[in-house]
């Protein structure tokens, strides 16, 4: 007898028997796991869980601890597949009670419904799998090759289907994403278009929360500082949630011409103009209803976690939100030290006033705005910007004050350094007969409605409707 | 007696052929010719010290970003998972307003959807983390690749409000990494693999090349052509990229770049104050971009301009990682470009690299005796 064929018997008990015991040990646990889990889900097992007794957490680590014995038991079944139908039969088989495996995992898991979706991806996989082991090598190759045109057919259909500057997608990767892909690339995460840095680089944006309590007091929450932050992956992590509000609805010309409306009076009796020299589509910008269920998220947790300083008891009675641009300096400004926090780079939108609870605060609340359908600055600019002090400045050097329209419209200053920038124009609030005494409709009776001139196609109070 | 010919043998073998034979051929070399797993040993450990530190980073934030009342709490997420639709393609010139969605719900999945209580999400991240050291040492790779990358999703798809390229590019690797022989070589398996053999008394087996090492090394090969493709296309529609100004856009966005560096910050100064120079930077920096990644996809292809184009990928990402801040992203990039470097040039930096354990006790090599190549695993070649 022969080395050779002294140790076929042990090559057997290792390549053979090993695997198979692993992978009907796997199924035995979870099996028992199952069992565990629809014990605890049943109404015994809530009896029991009300003695702290659930099996559920074993049930659970059993289904685990036996996906990981199948996924090893598999591992040493598949690892030599063999040219012959024969040898290849095994290794199918592994990959084939891999699958049932996972399948016991996937209704074990049926009440947990994303893990049953993930264990019925391995069960595809397994089968799938022990197809493509059983095929002879051509076929298998040929298959192989079908599954990648699948695959990279789905990349190329989420690069192309993502929106193009001012225009559609193209039709058919969109109709493809929609009816054929989207299960597989969501699954797999693979929706990436690839389009980094295009059309072109632009500015980063931050989110900035002003919590105000119900004491009057109030402190803001800057997303995100850099010293805030224990590494930079931290903070690019930050950067990308701030940046997620940043996704905003198409302009629809004549809805914003009738929101400027309400805008401009709201900001003559605010003392807070449209931003000067600027395109009204450049400032109104309404998020898409994703990032407004983002941005109440986001509300919840700032007033769950944003304590008072002094007294961490205080409940939080509203949060201001901006989404603040902070726009590149231009290099010919650097070029003469300009810094590159000017507070005229930034550019806040108000976003929204929260209550803790997420919603949006009723405008209604201002009397003035008791006939508006939504807070006259809701999704505006608020500008902050820098104009010349004198407005009809004869030669030499213009001095440029600082207008802080953000710190008006929030109640304080996000930024103290700005405090100390040159005074701002209109300090004080007009008076309430300067508009009668220049002979000009007064703003507070046109947003109330008290005007002869309605301004709002005599849609009357709606709260009163 | 003689060996029977295998199906390798017979392709390698089969007399040079013309046509849609040719393609064929050729296709089948392309991608199923054994190759060696060195590159994908090396590729799997940079890939497993990078996300490893990317999750690590979460433990600073994470119930705020996993935990049931986080900054997307779990009302927000299973709303939008759960209930998310979907129109049905327009088949039409018309729209047509319809009530019934085509689809409800992303399939999605994510352990952390469904854990509420703080010690299990704890005790989870410990384990995820502990799976992914594992992977990154290369034991039980086949288990420990499938179990990262499920770990690796489950935070990407809880908190997707806190993704960027980064996250995309390590679950390419991740995907292409589960069907690749990773652990074949420079692992723990391989070690065990050479003490088991030892122990009974065999030749330490040496590392194959394998169909499924060449198979995977050209999915992230591919996989890389296309993405550099889309980015260089997708540039092409930008006006900024066109009048070279788009560098400008990279190097001063304060919130990336570290402007916030006196050294950086003075010296964009002095670039912005000599205005030709400022253009020649800007110029290149955009023609550069752009011509690489829109060529990179061809003539990464061709033997005598491969070395250049790895080059110009490695200075690009070094670049994005040095100005942009992102470093992860970057080197995540470069561990996918390590897939066009050739496994004799992974041989001699291996070799360099592990002069030192190969003298001592070797946990890469086993413990290859005196009549043993001194390195039998680095034998194979491709």
């Amino acid at each position: 007898m022969t080395d050779e064929e002294r140790a076929k018997p042990s090559r057997v008990l290792t390549t053979v028997l090993g695997p198979l015991v692993l992978l009907l040990g796997a199924g035995g646990l979870t099996t028992a796991g199952l069992g565990l889990i629809k014990l605890g889900e049943s109404a015994y097992g809530q009896t029991l869980a009300e003695r702290n007794l659930s099996p559920i957490p074993l049930g659970i680590s059993l289904v685990v601890l036996g996906l990981l014995v199948a996924g090893g038991g598999v591992w040493w079944g598949v690892h030599k597949v063999g040219d012959t139908l024969y040898d290849r039969l095994f290794p199918a088989a592994c990959c084939f009670l891999g699958a049932v495996v996972a399948l016991l995992s996937a209704w074990a898991f049926s009440a947990w419904g994303s893990l049953s979706l993930l264990f019925r991806g391995m069960v595809l996989v397994g089968c799938v799998g022990a197809v493509l082991v059983l095929l002879p090598t051509i076929l298998r190759r040929l298959a192989i090759l079908f599954l990648l045109l699948l695959h990279f057919g789905g990349i190329w259909m989420a690069s192309t289907s993502a929106p193009v500057p001012s225009g559609q997608p193209a039709w058919i990767p969109s109709a493809m994403w929609t009816v054929c892909y989207r299960p597989y690339l969501c699954f797999m995460y693979l929706n990436n278009a690839y389009h980094f840095y295009s059309p072109e680089p632009g500015p980063a944006n931050l989110l900035w929360f002003r919590v105000e309590y119900a004491d009057g007091s109030a402190r803001w929450l800057k997303l995100i500082d850099r010293e805030d932050c224990a590494c930079r992956l931290q903070y690019q992590r930050y950067l990308a949630m701030t940046e997620m509000i940043n996704q905003n609805q198409p302009t629809n010309m004549q809805k914003i011409a009738a929101l400027a409306d309400t805008r401009r009076l709201a900001g003559e009796v605010d003392n807070i103009p449209l931003y000067p020299d600027a395109d009204l589509t450049i400032q109104y910008r309404e998020p898409l209803p994703l990032a407004k269920v983002y941005l109440q998220s986001y509300a919840r947790y700032v007033a769950r976690t944003v304590k008072h300083l002094e007294k961490p008891e205080t409940p939080v009675k509203f949060i201001k939100v901006y989404r603040v641009t902070h726009d590149i300096i231009r290099a010919g400004d650097l070029a003469y030290h300009a810094s590159p926090t000017d507070p005229a780079l930034y550019y806040p939108y108000f976003v929204g006033e929260f209550t803790p609870d997420g919603q949006l605060r009723d405008h209604r609340d201002n009397p003035l705005y008791e006939r508006l359908t939504q807070d006259p600055y809701l999704y505006w600019m608020i500008p902050v910007f820098r104009r010349p002090k004198s407005p009809n400045p004869i030669g030499g050097t213009v001095q440029l004050e600082l207008v802080d329209c953000l710190s008006r419209h929030a109640g304080d200053s996000p930024v103290p350094e700005w405090k100390n920038a040159p005074p701002t124009f209109h300090q004080d609030p007009l008076p309430d007969d300067l508009n009668e005494r220049l002979g000009v409709p007064d703003p507070r009776k046109q947003l109330r409605g008290d005007a002869k001139d309605k301004q709002f196609g005599g849609a009357g109070n709606p709260r009163k409707n | 007696m003689t060996t029977p010919l295998t199906d390798n043998d017979r392709v390698a073998t089969a007399p040079q052929a013309t046509g849609l034979l040719w393609f064929i051929q050729a296709c089948n070399r392309f991608f199923f010719a054994p190759a060696d797993p060195l590159p994908l040993g090396v590729i799997r450990i940079c890939t497993g010290l990078l996300i490893l530190y990317i999750h690590l980073v979460y433990s600073f934030d994470l119930l705020a970003l996993m935990g049931p009342q986080g900054w997307v709490d779990k009302a927000t997420i299973d709303h939008l998972r759960l209930d998310t639709t979907f129109a049905a393609p327009q088949a039409d010139w018309w729209y047509e307003a319809s009530n019934e969605p085509y689809a409800v719900g992303y399939q999605t999945w994510s352990v952390y959807f469904h854990l509420t209580d703080t010690s299990a999400i704890i005790t989870v991240h410990v384990l995820f983390l502990l799976a992914m050291a594992l992977f990154t040492a290369g034991f039980a790779t086949r288990v420990t690749s499938v179990v990262s990358w499920i770990a690796m999703m489950s935070y990407i798809q809880r908190a997707p409000t806190t993704l960027f390229g980064m996250d995309t590019m390590m679950n390419i690797l991740m995907i292409y990494l589960m069907i690749a022989p990773c652990g074949a070589t420079l692992s723990v398996d391989r070690w065990l693999q050479c003490w088991w053999a030892r122990r009974r008394g065999e030749q330490m087996p040496p590392v194959e090349p394998s169909v499924s090492a060449n198979f995977t090394l050209r999915l992230m090969q591919i996989h890389f052509c296309f993405i550099y493709m889309m980015a260089g296309w997708s540039k092409l529609q930008g006006s900024a990229w066109w009048n070279y100004t788009a560098m400008w856009g990279t190097m001063a966005n304060y919130e990336f770049a570290p402007m916030n560096w006196g050294f950086y910050h003075a010296f964009l100064v002095w670039l912005c104050q000599h205005r030709i120079l400022w253009e020649l930077v800007c110029t290149g920096g955009c023609l550069f971009t752009i011509m690489l990644e829109i060529y990179f996809p061809v003539l990464v292809w061709v033997k005598q301009t491969r070395w250049l184009m790895i080059a110009g990928a490695v200075l690009l990402h070094t670049g994005i990682g040095l100005i942009m801040g992102l470093a992860t992203f970057s080197l995540l990039m470069m561990t996918l470009v390590l897939s066009f470097v050739p496994a004799e040039t992974m041989h001699s930096l291996v070799d360099r690299l592990s002069g030192g354990l190969r003298r001592a006790p070797g946990i890469l090599y086993g413990k290859p005796s005196e009549a043993e190549p001194a390195n039998p695993m680095l034998t194979a070649q491709s």
